[in-house]
């Protein structure tokens, strides 16, 4: 089936079996492989994306379901020189160890932020509820996101 | 992990969508938000001849506010309803329930009508819509069928729905004055999924009286059910803490609980009996 | 000279990181690369009687299916002095003939694509016949006859300890204090799984392999075991790795059949492990012991006994003795205790091989001692602190050896404990609890501590003590430095660049760290990988002490260029100047080249300094954990109200890095004391095989950790770091547990087997009641 999804600004019209999930797409079509597969069941959160400004969890949607929709991944979250509050925040807190299940937990904060800009800390450990993180045991994570709350940008950019 | 090769279709109306269907016989399923589909096809627990997904038909997302209450679209995510004023204001319990369910993720692509029509036994919105008496418009046959949310839940994994049958539409009355509600659930720490969760609403007249008490038991047994013991027991009595805690030893009537990985029947049953009487507790301090 | 040693510097590996642009083994493409699939068992232990691939194989684009009798071979099985491990129970490649446990590798598929692959996979059909499966340990041990054929018992594995005169002990004890612990089975499930992309290079002549593995040089050396007689050349790489957490410290018959069917085939073999294969076919801890100890009515332990049993899995493989081995040896934990009678026996089942998960034994025997200990306190009626501070370690005492025969240089095991009590306001909570243990909400309140004692980078022999490094200095003044021992989290990139910039006088940007690539470091030296803590602490020291001896060059050539003493040479910013005439400077780059040039040549050109380093012998650390919570006696919930993880891991390199190891240890401990199990019914299915069903720590399940550091130095190492990788792993489970049963003790509970689950503490609760009733 030929679809066509934006990708971090760039369309592409791409012939795929309807059983592609998006995730698959994502990194061996396209070729981006910031986005991860943790658990293939949709509770770890390492493949979250945001498509048409949601955040979703990529490994649990078809590609052709996101036919026509607008997608970023963690490749385009920052510009060349400069990093994205959120992840700027993660850098600064050691909010990440492995980096594994980074890109989803930047990718859902943002999504996070963007609907409330003042978290509390409650707020924010129910807001990565569905992404899993074995390294660093969410301490800094979750200072990171208070930090990127606090800054002049919290949310999507 | 691929699922097994499939046919997709994406029709563009709902009786596209349900003519699809009867052709595939029963071996192809309806793709709503896919939170529960997709990973059954990927575990390959689900190895399907075609998938209809509902996705590309407009009109089927929208909350409306109908003579006090409300009418939902079948394609209407569970973060559209919790971030619902609307749905805050008429029917908070759903969008307690909804804000409860898996993950922020989960929440913006799965559905109401898809958690409805995949009838989880542990899932949190059909438990808030047993309490709510919402009405299930069902199409598939000539004329739209009418499913009440009782009627609805009948075992695990299996709802009211005939095969080629679509939900489309959730149709949720107003909630009468001097009314409480409470949704309780303790989770299952992997997936979120209810252990037990019990989904009260309480009315009383202006003495304080019961006039019409509602629960729904999630995660107990094969399918959500009104406890039905429970409402009879309570109407017509005060909400004291000891009419409340009798009733709550009422809530296991009738249910025949399940033992799996996360809480034995045991467990279940005294959950359900505890998470009832805290329920029915924050429910009654609830009226106004 | 420490500019940079000890600060709380941000990561120098952040940045890609953080972009998405990591390599992990599933992001690297080779073009033209066949997908494997692996068939398991569903049967715990059965006869094969056939395995069909016709259907499989009559698949478009399937190229070959793989049965266990084309691919003979079994994994290497480490055999270390002094460990009584019978052979005989090597884990084959495949199943061949006979299933030992739901999840083993029965058959490969190979095909063009990964979906062809598990559409093929799906058509294997293996027919089965079942025997009865040994799931219980204790029961397994008693067995007259064994699961292999060869072998005359299912106990394969005695590591005792025998120290002093435990019978004398005994005698003289005021009373004796006994527990049956056990430590469950749990999946240690790093967020990538394992994976490994192989394919044999024709011009090089030799098999090119990227694993997701802690221990690349390990590898290498396993899969030539594997290959035998007539091995090719193996060059292995670990690409980014999403955590190891010790399950990825050894070689898999899956990694290793991609890397036989690459070199068979002469494609490029891919094999990724999914979330399910991950949670079924490996695992780790599982243990359970009757322990006992001699005790005066003052609280003193003059003993102990200790008869445990080690659940190994149906076989034995790479790390299999570690864990028994090590809990055996380090029972006493951070405890004056040197009569010692310890009984260790590691036993076969049918179940998934284990292998050590942070900590490799410490946790195991921590539990069992932290709980026996809080166990005495209560019987003789005494505050568990006092028990604890009446038997560590004093700081005089040290070296200090242990009856486990290891001896501890150093150590300030009071000081550490005392803070962790002072900022838990310990005091404070033992006094409300004196008031009242039920709380306003309806809740008991429970406080408990946990003092360990856990080694880093020693408990084998030179080489497992040893690690390699090489530092380079160009003419730019840019450094490489290779490394034996490679990250997986823990952020060696920039504590690695801090120790050697402080040395070479440069700034930690101009410093590369190369590791996990069997040709960038040594691949016949010492070392193995990263493991027990021993990254920084071997392979830093390693790092630092050549980073060291190539500042010697560098000044020695200094003192000439800059025409002054040595005393006078001062480096700084990449810069050596002579300190008393400023405008006299030469940069490191260019003295690194002019020190070269009087040396012996070198590959790259530039100064390369290569140093072996080896650790004495473990640099312990010490932890002290006060856990307070709350028990909701009617649903059986724990709640976290305080968190409070003293350390003493010596002079920290990076604190910032060190407060995130002890955050994400305790995140895994309490989760292991709290909700994660993996247990195996009486047919030996597995009662988890998806993240919808094995529930670790998310982030509201996660207390606010209170992280206190302190630095008594190690005499071990160069700059008296000591490990911090496992520690918060081994004590927080124990303290999570003694407060949970002080919460529960006022009700009559004694005991609780792991993991706390609502529903366990919940029933503890019911049958206490029931008996204080009945």
């Amino acid at each position: 089936m030929k679809i066509n999804i934006t990708i971090n600004g760039e369309a592409r019209v791409d012939d795929v079996e309807p059983r592609t999930l998006l995730v698959h797409y994502i990194r061996e079509t396209r070729r981006l492989t910031g986005t991860h597969i943790g658990c293939d069941t949709s509770q770890c959160g390492a493949c979250t994306v945001l498509v048409d400004g949601l955040a979703v969890k990529s490994c649990s949607l078809f590609a052709v379901q996101a036919d026509g929709s607008i997608i970023q991944t963690i490749e385009g979250v920052a510009s060349d020189d400069s990093l994205h509050p959120v992840q700027e925040a993660f850098w600064l807190e050691h909010g990440l160890q492995c980096g594994y299940c980074t890109p989803g937990m930047v990718i859902t904060l943002m999504q996070v932020l963007e609907r409330n800009p003042s978290p509390s800390e409650a707020e924010v450990r129910r807001g990565i509820a569905g992404n899993l993180c074995r390294c660093t045991g969410y301490q800094n994570i979750i200072a990171a996101a208070m930090r990127a709350a606090g800054s002049s940008k919290g949310g999507n950019q | 992990m691929i699922p097994a090769a499939f046919e997709y279709h994406a029709p563009k109306t709902l009786r596209q969508a349900i003519s699809t269907l009867r052709k595939y016989d029963g071996e192809a399923r309806v793709l709503a938000g896919g939170m529960s589909l997709v990973p059954m096809m990927k575990l390959r627990l689900a190895n399907l001849a075609a998938v209809v997904d509902l996705g590309r038909i407009k009109g089927l997302s929208f909350i409306q506010e109908v003579n006090g209450g409300l009418s939902i679209g079948p394609m209407t995510t569970h973060y559209d309803i919790e971030s619902s004023e609307v749905v805050q204001r008429i029917s908070p319990i759903l969008a307690e329930a909804a804000a409860l369910v898996g993950d922020v993720q989960v929440r913006n692509r799965g559905t109401i009508g898809g958690s409805v029509a995949h009838a989880d036994p542990a899932a949190d919105l059909p438990a808030a819509l047993l309490v709510l008496h919402a009405k299930f418009s069902i199409a598939g046959s000539a004329r739209r069928r009418i499913v009440r949310a009782d009627r609805m839940f009948v075992d695990a994994y299996t709802s009211a729905l005939e095969e080629g049958e679509v939900i489309a539409g959730v149709h949720v009355p107003a909630m009468p004055p001097r009314t409480g509600w409470s949704y309780k659930k303790l989770a299952n720490r992997a997936s979120r999924f209810a252990i037990v969760g019990i989904a009260t609403q309480v009315t009383t007249d202006e003495q304080g009286v019961c006039t019409r008490a509602r629960v729904a038991i999630t995660g107990a047994g094969p399918a959500p059910t009104r406890a039905r013991t429970i409402e009879r027991y309570l109407t017509g009595k005060k909400l004291t803490p000891l009419n409340i805690t009798k009733s709550a030893t009422r809530a296991i009537a009738g249910i025949e609980f399940l033992g799996d990985v996360h809480g034995s029947p045991e467990y279940r049953k005294h959950l359900t009996m505890e998470l009832t009487k805290q329920a029915l507790t924050e429910a009654s301090e609830r009226i106004r | 000279m420490t500019t940079y040693t000890g600060q709380s510097m941000r990561r120098m590996e952040d940045d890609r990181l953080l972009r998405g642009a990591g390599q992990f083994v599933a992001d690297i493409a080779v073009p033209d690369t066949l997908h494997m699939v692996v068939v398991r068992s569903t049967e715990a232990h059965a006869l094969i009687d056939l395995v069909d691939a016709s259907e499989a194989l009559a698949l478009e684009g399937v190229v070959t299916v793989v049965v266990g009798s084309d691919l003979p071979g079994t994994l290497e099985v480490m055999v270390r002095p002094g460990i009584d491990a019978k052979l005989g129970a090597e884990h084959p490649l495949l199943a061949n003939e006979r299933a030992m446990y739901v999840g083993q590798p029965v058959a490969l598929v190979i095909a063009e694509t990964l979906a062809i692959a598990e559409d093929a996979a799906e058509l294997v059909e293996v027919r089965y016949n079942p025997l009865p499966p040994v799931i219980d340990a204790r029961e397994s041990a008693k067995a007259n006859n064994s699961l292999h054929p060869g072998l005359a018992t299912n106990v394969v594995l005695r590591t005792p300890v025998l120290s002093g005169n435990p019978h004398a002990a005994f005698e003289r004890a005021d009373r004796v204090v006994k527990g049956t612990f056990s430590v469950p089975r749990v999946a240690p499930s790093p967020m990538e799984g394992r994976g490994c992309i192989a394919y044999y290079d024709k011009v090089e002549e030799r098999m090119q392999v990227w694993t997701s593995t802690q221990a690349s040089h390990e590898i290498r050396r396993q899969l030539l075991h594997v290959f035998g007689e007539n091995a090719p050349e193996i060059h292995v790489v670990s690409p980014d790795v999403g955590g190891g957490f010790g399950q990825k410290h050894h070689l898999y018959p899956d990694e290793a059949a991609v890397v036989l069917m690459a070199h068979r085939l002469r494609r490029p073999v891919r094999w990724i492990e999914s979330r399910r294969e991950n949670l079924i076919a490996s695992h780790s801890r599982g243990f359970v012991g009757d322990v006992e100890a001699a005790v005066q009515n003052d609280g003193r332990i003059l003993g102990m006994r200790a008869s445990v049993f080690a659940d190994l899995g149906a076989y034995q493989i790479h790390g299999s003795f570690l864990s028994p081995d090590i809990a055996g040896k380090r029972m006493t934990g951070p405890y004056d205790i040197q009569d010692l009678d310890m009984q260790m026996l590691g036993v076969l089942t049918n179940k998934p091989p284990t292998g050590p998960y942070r900590g490799a034994g410490q946790p195991e025997s921590s539990i069992m001692m932290e709980r026996l200990v809080d166990r005495i306190a209560r019987e003789l009626d005494l505050d568990p602190v006092e028990v604890r501070l009446k038997n560590l370690i004093q700081p005089e005492d040290f070296p200090y050896t242990t009856a486990g025969d290891i001896t501890i240089d150093s150590g300030n095991y009071q000081a550490a404990f005392r803070r962790a009590l002072d900022v838990a306001e310990y005091e404070d909570w033992r006094a409300e609890q004196a008031k009242t243990r039920v709380r306003d909400n309806g809740k008991l309140l429970g406080v408990g501590v946990a003092t360990t004692a856990s080694g880093s980078g020693g408990s084998g022999g030179v080489s497992a003590r040893s690690s390699f490094a090489r530092v380079t200095v160009d003419g730019e003044g840019q450094v490489t430095v290779d490394s034996d021992v490679s990250p997986h989290g823990q952020g060696m990139s920039t504590s690695f660049a801090q120790l050697v910039a402080d040395q070479l006088g440069v700034v930690p940007e101009v410093i590369t760290l190369q590791t996990g690539d069997t040709d960038k470091s040594n691949p016949l030296g010492p070392g193995t990988g990263t493991y027990a803590s021993r990254s920084l602490v071997i392979g830093g020291s390693a790092a630092h002490s050549a980073a060291k001896e190539a500042r010697a060059v560098l000044e020695s050539v200094a003192v000439q260029a800059l025409e002054c003493d040595s005393t006078s040479v001062r480096f700084g910013m990449g810069q050596a100047w002579d300190v008393h005439d400023g405008s006299r400077s030469i940069s490191v780059g260019e003295l690194a080249m002019l020190a070269q040039a009087e040396r012996e040549p070198t590959a790259s050109g530039a100064l390369e300094i290569e140093y072996v380093f080896t650790l004495p012998s473990s640099a312990f650390s010490f932890a002290a954990h006060v856990a307070v919570v709350e028990v909701d006696p009617a649903t059986g919930n724990v709640d976290f109200k305080r968190f409070i993880a003293a350390h003493d891991c010596g002079v920290a390199v990076n604190p910032l890095i060190v407060h995130g190891q002890i955050a994400g240890g305790i995140a895994q401990g309490l989760g292991e004391a709290l909700v994660e199990v993996v247990e195996h019914d009486a047919n030996g299915n597995p009662s988890a095989t998806s993240l919808m069903d094995y529930s670790m720590f998310q982030a509201e399940d996660m207390p606010v950790v209170t992280p206190e550091l302190l630095a008594t130095p190690s005499s071990l190492t160069p700059t008296g770091m000591r490990g911090v990788g496992e520690a918060p792993s081994v004590a927080s489970p124990a303290a999570l547990a003694n407060a949970v049963m002080d919460a529960l003790a006022p009700l009559g509970v004694s005991h609780i087997d792991l993991p706390l689950t609502p529903e366990r503490v919940w029933k503890a609760i019911c049958d206490a009641r029931t008996q204080l009733n009945g």
